[in-house]
C-alpha cells in the first residue's frame, strides 16, 4: 500500500504516543516500591520489568522462529504424504 | 430452595425432547433448557452436603455433591451453556444442539458426582457426545480428525477405568476425594494420567489443537470450555499437591506458547493457547496451596469465559469468511468492527491486562508459586505471560482484524458482522470479563478457600504495564519474523499419526503378503494331502470299515437265514426239534454225572 503523507503521520503520532507512553511507564516503576521482591536483580535493577519484558518476548520470538526452523515447519498436509517409496508404489 | 436439582437431568431430558420442539417455539426452548439448567445450579450452589444417593449393587452412587469447589466450576459450566447456545441458536442442526447438551451434561455429572463410578459414565458421555461437535463441521478433515479425537480420549478413558479398579481393589472404596498423593501407588498415577490427558498435559495434548481446530464454529465454542477444565476440577479434586504437576503445568505453559506464536490457523492457536493456560492451572492444583488451587480455580472460571469469547470472535470470522488461516484473512476490522472489539476485550483478558479477567487470576497462582518456594516454576510461568501477551494479546488481533489485508476478494466481500445472536452471546461474553477484571470480589468469594488476595495494588498494577508495554514493544520491532506463512507445525501427533499410517502399510503390505502366500501355500500342497487322506479315508471306510460291518451283516443275515427255515410251523419238526434238545441236554447231564 502506498505511503501518504497523512499516513506516515498518523504513524509518527503512534509512535510518538507509544514511547511516550513506553516512557512514562518505566519512570512510573522507579516510583513504586516492590515490597516482596523475589531475586536480588528485581530488588536492585531498575526497570527490571521492563528489561524481563522486553528481553523475554525476543527469546521468546527468536527461540519459536528457531524451533520452527529446526523442523517444527512443515508443508501443509505433511501428515498425508508418503511414507516412503513403498507406500509410492502404491495407486 | 433447599432441594437438589441434577442440572444433567435438564440437560438431557431437554436434549431428548429438542427433536420433537419445531417452529417458533425452537428458539425460547433452545435457551429455556439451559438457562433452567443454570437456575438449577444457582439453587444447589445454596446446598452443602450429598444429594441424590443412588444405592447401586454394594455402593452408594453419590450424584449430587456440593461444596464450594463444586459449586463454582458448575456455575462457570452451566453459564457458558447458556453463552454458547446463544451464540448458535441460529444452528438448524438439532443433533449439534443435543451433542452440545449431553457433552455440557456430562461435564456438570463429573462436577456434581463423589465416586469414581458414575464419574466414569459422565466422564465418558463427554467424550462420546463431544465428538459430534468435530464431525458436524463436515470439513475434508472432520471425519479423521473426529476418529482420532475418539480413539485418544477411548484411551483416556481405559488409564481411568484401569486406575479406578485398582485404586478399588486396594482401598476398597470409589469414593471420589483426594487420593494420598504422599505415597503414590499405581492406580494414583493411572488416575493423574487419565485425568490428564484430558487436561492436555504433555505429551497427551495433540487431539486438543487437532480437533479444536477443525470443530464447528459453534462446537468450538463448548470444546474450549469444557473437556479441560473439567479435567482441572477432576485434578483439583483428586491430585492437590501432587508434585509432579508442577513440571507439567510448567511443560504445558512453555510448550503451548511456542506453537501457538507460529501457528497459522487462529481457531489452532487458540487451541494452543488452551494448552498453555491450562498448565497455569495444573500448576497451581500441584503447587497445592490454599493461594494456588485457589488461582488455579479463579484461573479456570476467567479462562473459560475469555476464552470462549476468543472463539466466538474467531468463530464468527470462519462463519462469515469460511477462512481460519491468517495467510488468508487480515485488516478485517473495517469489515466486523464489532467482532474486532469485542475479540479485543478477550486478548486483553487473556494477556492479563489490568481491568480485564485474568489480571485478578494468574498472578494468584504465580504469587503461589514464589509463597511455596517453587521460585523456578512461578519465574518460568511469568516467561510464559509474556508469550501469551505476544500471541493473544498481539498477534491474533494484529495479523486478524489489523495489518496487512491479505483477503482475496471473495472473502473480503463475504466478511461482515454475524448475526445478532452471535454478537450478544460476545457482548454478555465481553461484559462478564470486563467485570470480574474490575470487580473480583464476587469470583473470590466463590471459591474453595477464603482469600484476602488483593490483585489491584500499584505495584503489581505497574509491574503488569511494563510487561504489557515493553512485550508491545518487542512484538512491532519483530513482527517481521513473525508474518503468516502457510505452512504447518509438526506436533507428538506427527508419531502416532505416522505410526497409524505405518502400521495401515504394514497391514496392506507385508501382512496381505503374507496371507497371500499362506493361501497360496494351502492350495498347492496343504489342500491337496487333505483330498488324499481324505480319499484313503474313503477307501478305508468303504473297503475296511465297511467290509467288517457288511460281513457281519451278511453272516448274521445268513444265519438268521438258516434258523428261519428251522421255524416251518409244522408240529413234527417242532417235536422233533425238542424232543432231539432235550435227548441232547439228558446224554449231557449223565456224561456229566458219569465222570
Amino acid at each position: 500500500m502506498k505511503q501518504t503523507g497523512q499516513n506516515i503521520l498518523q504513524r509518527g503520532v503512534f509512535l510518538a504516543l507509544f514511547y511516550a507512553t513506553l516512557a512514562g511507564i518505566a519512570i512510573l516503576s522507579l516510583v513504586v516500591e516492590n515490597h516482596h521482591p523475589h531475586s536480588w536483580l528485581e530488588a536492585h535493577l531498575p526497570f527490571f520489568w521492563s528489561f524481563f519484558a522486553f528481553f523475554a518476548a525476543i527469546i521468546i520470538i527468536c527461540l519459536s522462529k528457531w524451533l520452527a526452523k529446526a523442523g517444527l515447519e512443515a508443508k501443509p498436509g505433511c501428515y498425508d504424504l508418503p511414507l516412503g517409496p513403498a507406500e509410492e508404489k502404491k495407486p | 430452595m433447599n432441594t437438589f436439582i441434577h442440572p444433567s437431568l435438564l440437560l438431557l431430558g431437554g436434549a431428548l425432547l429438542l427433536p420433537l420442539v419445531r417452529g417458533p417455539l425452537r428458539k425460547f426452548y433452545l435457551l429455556l433448557i439451559p438457562l433452567l439448567a443454570f437456575a438449577a445450579v444457582l439453587g444447589n450452589s445454596l446446598l452443602s452436603g450429598h444429594f441424590a444417593i443412588l444405592p447401586f449393587m454394594e455402593w452408594q452412587l453419590v450424584f449430587g455433591r456440593v461444596d464450594k469447589l463444586a459449586t463454582a466450576f458448575a456455575l462457570i459450566m452451566a453459564l457458558v451453556t447458556v453463552l454458547a447456545t446463544l451464540y448458535g441458536l441460529h444452528v438448524e442442526k438439532t443433533v449439534e444442539h443435543m451433542a452440545a447438551w449431553c457433552y455440557a451434561a456430562g461435564s456438570l455429572g463429573v462436577i456434581y458426582c463423589g465416586d469414581y463410578l458414575s464419574l466414569f459414565l459422565f466422564w465418558e458421555m463427554m467424550a462420546f457426545s463431544s465428538v459430534f461437535l468435530v464431525w458436524f463441521r463436515r470439513g475434508p478433515q472432520s471425519l479423521q480428525t473426529g476418529y482420532r479425537y475418539l480413539l485418544i480420549h477411548t484411551l483416556g478413558g481405559v488409564i481411568l477405568l484401569a486406575g479406578i479398579l485398582l485404586r478399588y481393589q486396594s482401598v476398597g472404596d470409589i469414593n471420589f476425594a483426594l487420593m494420598d498423593i504422599s505415597q503414590p501407588q499405581l492406580y494414583t498415577w493411572l488416575i493423574m494420567l487419565g485425568f490428564g490427558l484430558n487436561a492436555a498435559v504433555v505429551p497427551l495434548h495433540s487431539w486438543l489443537p487437532d480437533a479444536y481446530g477443525e470443530a464447528s464454529f459453534n462446537g468450538a465454542v463448548f470444546l474450549c470450555a469444557i473437556t479441560t477444565k473439567t479435567a482441572v476440577y477432576a485434578l483439583a479434586r483428586a491430585c492437590a499437591g501432587f508434585e509432579v504437576l508442577i513440571v507439567l503445568g510448567v511443560i504445558m505453559a512453555l510448550y503451548g506458547l511456542f506453537y501457538a506464536l507460529l501457528e497459522n490457523d487462529i481457531r489452532r492457536l487458540l487451541a494452543w493457547s488452551i494448552v498453555s493456560q491450562v498448565g497455569y492451572m495444573v500448576a497451581g492444583i500441584g503447587i497445592g496451596t490454599e493461594l494456588a488451587i485457589n488461582g488455579a480455580v479463579a484461573h479456570a472460571v476467567v479462562h473459560i469465559l475469555y476464552k470462549s469469547l476468543l472463539f466466538m470472535g474467531t468463530g464468527a470470522v470462519l462463519y462469515t469468511t469460511g477462512q481460519t488461516k491468517f495467510t488468508e484473512l487480515g485488516g478485517l476490522w473495517r469489515k466486523m468492527p464489532a467482532t474486532c472489539g469485542l475479540t479485543l476485550v478477550g486478548c486483553l483478558s487473556i494477556a492479563a491486562a489490568p481491568c480485564f479477567a485474568a489480571y485478578v487470576s494468574k498472578s494468584m497462582i504465580i504469587n503461589a508459586g514464589f509463597a511455596a518456594q517453587q521460585n523456578w516454576a512461578a519465574w518460568l510461568l511469568m516467561f510464559a505471560a509474556i508469550g501469551t501477551i505476544l500471541y493473544n494479546g498481539l498477534k491474533l488481533p494484529y495479523f486478524l482484524f489489523f495489518g496487512e489485508n491479505r483477503c482475496s476478494s471473495t472473502t473480503w466481500e463475504k466478511a461482515g458482522e454475524p448475526p445478532l445472536n452471535m454478537l450478544i452471546a460476545m457482548t454478555i461474553g465481553a461484559t462478564l470479563c470486563f467485570l470480574i477484571g474490575v470487580a473480583p470480589g464476587y469470583l473470590y468469594s466463590a471459591l474453595p478457600f477464603a482469600t484476602a488476595y488483593t490483585p489491584y495494588t500499584a505495584f503489581h498494577l505497574v509491574e503488569t504495564l511494563q510487561l504489557l508495554g515493553f512485550s508491545a514493544l518487542a512484538f512491532f520491532l519483530l513482527k517481521g519474523l513473525l508474518a503468516p506463512k502457510d505452512v504447518v507445525y509438526v506436533d507428538i501427533d506427527w508419531f502416532y499419526r505416522q505410526g497409524g499410517r505405518a502400521f495401515m502399510w504394514l497391514v496392506r503390505n507385508p501382512l496381505q503378503w503374507f496371507d497371500w502366500a499362506w493361501g497360496e501355500l494351502y492350495r498347492s500342497f496343504a489342500l491337496p494331502l487333505l483330498m488324499l487322506m481324505a480319499r484313503f479315508s474313503g477307501w478305508f471306510d468303504w473297503h475296511i470299515i465297511d467290509g467288517i460291518v457288511d460281513g457281519l451283516a451278511r453272516t448274521v443275515r445268513g444265519l438268521g437265514g438258516q434258523l428261519r427255515l428251522l421255524q416251518s410251523g409244522q408240529m413234527q419238526y417242532i417235536f422233533f426239534q425238542v424232543f432231539a434238545l432235550a435227548a441232547l441236554a439228558l446224554i449231557t447231564l449223565t456224561l456229566f454225572l458219569l465222570f
